[in-house]
């Protein structure tokens, strides 16, 4: 087998098998027993110490300061990792405990609770005065829109009007000092700045606060939402409507953009509507349920001024004498829009086709009537006695122009609503002079 | 020989001097970074602890002035918040009360007729209806009265549930108009004769 193995290297390579390096050598020399092996086996080699003693060398200064500038890392490395351990993180609690070390990360988050906590106190105080002030506003706005009406109406007497603005001038300084204080609390800073890796967006910060605050507000709710006293109902409801007022931020936006003292009577009207559009609460569901109802008494009223402009003589109790027009019957639905008139016409010059025609297109000029129509017309009678037309006119309330100023449709003139009559600029061609079976009137 | 030793560990300083240096350089870097950053945590967390103990007394103050100035309100608000409920009960209760609007409808007959006429002749309360933030309460009324008291009937629906006047919020859903043909020859003079039959809403707390 180890001849096979010798015959198959070449003369130039050295053997490579190892188990005859190390096995046969041992065996070799064993078996051998030459003098030479026997004097090696024997007698250990003499050591020149000498020589050991010249190979002596001192290690280098530089190395040594390296080693121990190593060792001091290694120590400073362990020291601050220990440090940074125990002061920025809680792994190491139970020696923060026994060193009495505090962990700053943590007491930073614990002041930062602490002032949201405080914060949270302030505001909740805040909201609630801002509430108070905001529902004494209402309050006196639901007044003063009362008294705007009125001064403002068709119908209403000139003495109830003048009354009407003093009131108003009477209210007008209490709004603003609610809205001004409302407005003053909004000015306070409702946050403070926090510090840490979660408060960085301001956005998160502010929505914290405000998170805060509606946890109060209803924590502080559900203690009194079993209360079955007065007070406890009231102060129940404030607690909801506060809780509604912290999350509404238009109207905050609105009260601090506002300029209350600047704005004339109009725009304060249009900013207790805002508010009312803004703020849930009964009074401003009072004045929602009030802006939407209609006033029939000024639709009343632009129908007679509509009429006159046609027949100068209505409700002058001369219908019989010089004929015009007379209405027997209104019918008025606030839900569909819709408003039917039935009544008559007489004329002692068979015109009455042309007055109803006049007087459709009277009512279609006004700016809160739409589609007036009468598509069949008859008339009966004599010269002598007069001919009556029955008049049976459908039109649909245009309520988004009820209050405002009016435009002319026909010649787009605007006058103010008191005065409807001035929007009248067109002669009306028919109605006058108003027949009479004297003095027939001819067309 | 000796010089060969010498080279031998001379150069096995070397080496080593080397690797320490790596070492070191290596554990310094990373200390130095480790050290650097965790330091500017540690700083701005002290620095914000230190702010935040200013800003809690700050706050202290704050809370202590704005309670004082809460408590001084607090009398006013308390009263002033009962008196608009109590009105808001008046104009919006919190159910429908038709007899109470019963006893007003006939006392708003009495006022105004005892200058022309205005006689209500027939009442009639249908089913409430709710909507999102309020109930309804529709009342049908035939009403027989003089144009003028007509008009001041108008306005007391279209201005009631006002805070001072303390009448029931209400509005006029439908108005039919009859003029009495008994008063035609007056037709359209304040001395007319009307009779309308209105349906009115009155409003209470859904």
């Amino acid at each position: 087998m180890d001849n096979e193995t010798n015959k198959n290297s070449t003369p130039n390579e050295e053997p490579v098998n190892p188990t005859i390096d190390s096995d046969d050598l041992i065996k070799n020399i064993v078996l051998s027993g030459s003098l030479e092996q026997e004097g090696m086996m024997e007698s250990s080699p003499e050591l020149d110490k000498s020589l050991l003693q010249e190979v002596h060398y001192e290690g280098s200064a530089l190395l040594v300061i390296i080693k121990s500038f190593f060792i001091l890392l290694a120590i400073g490395s362990i020291a601050s990792f220990m440090f940074f351990t125990l002061r920025l993180t809680n792994n190491l609690d139970f020696i923060n405990k026994k060193i009495k070390v505090t962990n700053v990360i943590q007491e930073l988050s614990d002041t930062n609770r602490e002032i949201i906590s405080r914060q949270t106190d302030l505001n909740f105080y805040k909201y609630l005065q801002v509430q108070a002030f905001l529902t004494n506003f209402t309050y006196y706005g639901d007044s003063y829109v009362k008294y705007s009406n009125i001064a403002n109406s068709l119908t209403a007497s000139s003495i109830d009007k003048q009354e009407a603005i003093k009131k108003m001038a009477y209210y007008r300084p209490l709004l603003e000092e609610f809205f001004i204080k409302a407005k003053e609390q909004f000015a306070k800073p409702m946050t403070v700045d926090l510090v840490g890796d979660e408060y960085t967006d301001v956005n998160v910060e502010n929505a914290k606060f405000k998170e805060e605050l509606i946890a109060k507000l209803k924590s502080k709710a559900s203690e009194l939402s079993k209360g079955t006293s007065d007070d406890s109902k009231t102060s129940y409801k404030n607690y909801l409507q506060t809780i509604a007022l912290v999350q509404n931020d238009k109207l905050r936006v609105l009260i601090t953009a506002t300029d209350i003292k600047a704005m004339d009577d109009d725009k304060l009207i249009t900013l207790i509507k805002q508010f009312n559009s803004l703020l849930i609460n009964d009074l401003t569901i009072i004045q929602k349920i009030k802006l939407n109802r209609i006033r029939w008494s000024d639709v009343i009223k632009e129908i007679e001024t509509r009429t006159i402009a046609v027949d100068k003589y209505y409700n002058n109790n001369s219908y019989d004498t010089y004929g015009g027009i007379r209405y027997t019957n209104y019918d008025f639905d606030s839900k569909t829009k819709k408003i039917t008139i039935s009544g008559d016409t007489k004329r002692f010059d068979t015109t009455n086709f042309t007055v109803i025609a006049n007087l459709i297109d009277e009512l279609n000029r006004s700016p809160i009537f739409e589609d007036t129509e009468m598509r069949s017309f008859s008339k009966s009678g004599s010269i002598e006695d007069g001919f009556t037309a029955m008049l049976r006119l459908s039109m649909t309330l245009d309520t988004e122009s009820l209050g405002k100023p009016v435009v002319d449709r026909k010649t787009d003139t605007v006058s103010p609503l008191l005065d409807l009559t001035k929007s009248q600029t067109q002669p009306v061609t028919v109605s006058e002079p108003p027949a009479s079976p004297d003095q027939p009137d001819e067309i | 020989m000796s010089n060969i030793s010498e080279k031998i560990l001379r150069q096995r300083e070397t080496v080593q001097k080397h690797a320490y240096a790596v070492l070191c350089l290596i554990l310094l870097v990373g200390m130095g970074f480790y050290t650097y950053t965790k330091y500017m945590k540690f700083n701005t967390a002290l620095n914000g602890v230190n702010q935040n103990k200013t800003t809690i007394e700050a706050l202290k103050t704050a809370y202590a002035a704005e309670q004082d100035i809460y408590d001084k309100n607090m009398k006013e608000f308390s009263e002033s918040s009962g008196t608009i409920q109590k009105q808001i009960e008046m104009v919006f209760p919190k159910e429908d009360r038709y007899t109470e609007l019963t006893r007003d409808i006939d006392a708003i007959e009495k006022d105004l007729g005892t200058r022309e006429p205005f006689s209500v002749s027939n009442i009639e309360y249908q089913k409430p209806n709710q909507s999102e933030y309020y109930s309804v309460l529709p009342i049908r009324m035939s009403i027989k009265s003089s144009a003028q008291n007509f008009v001041t009937f108008l306005h007391m629906v279209e201005n009631s549930g006002a805070m001072d006047d303390q009448v029931r919020l209400m509005d006029m859903s439908s108005i039919r108009l009859n003029f009495d043909k008994s008063q035609a020859k007056n037709a359209g003079t304040p001395q007319e004769l009307i009779n309308f039959s209105v349906l009115v809403n009155a409003y209470f707390q859904k």
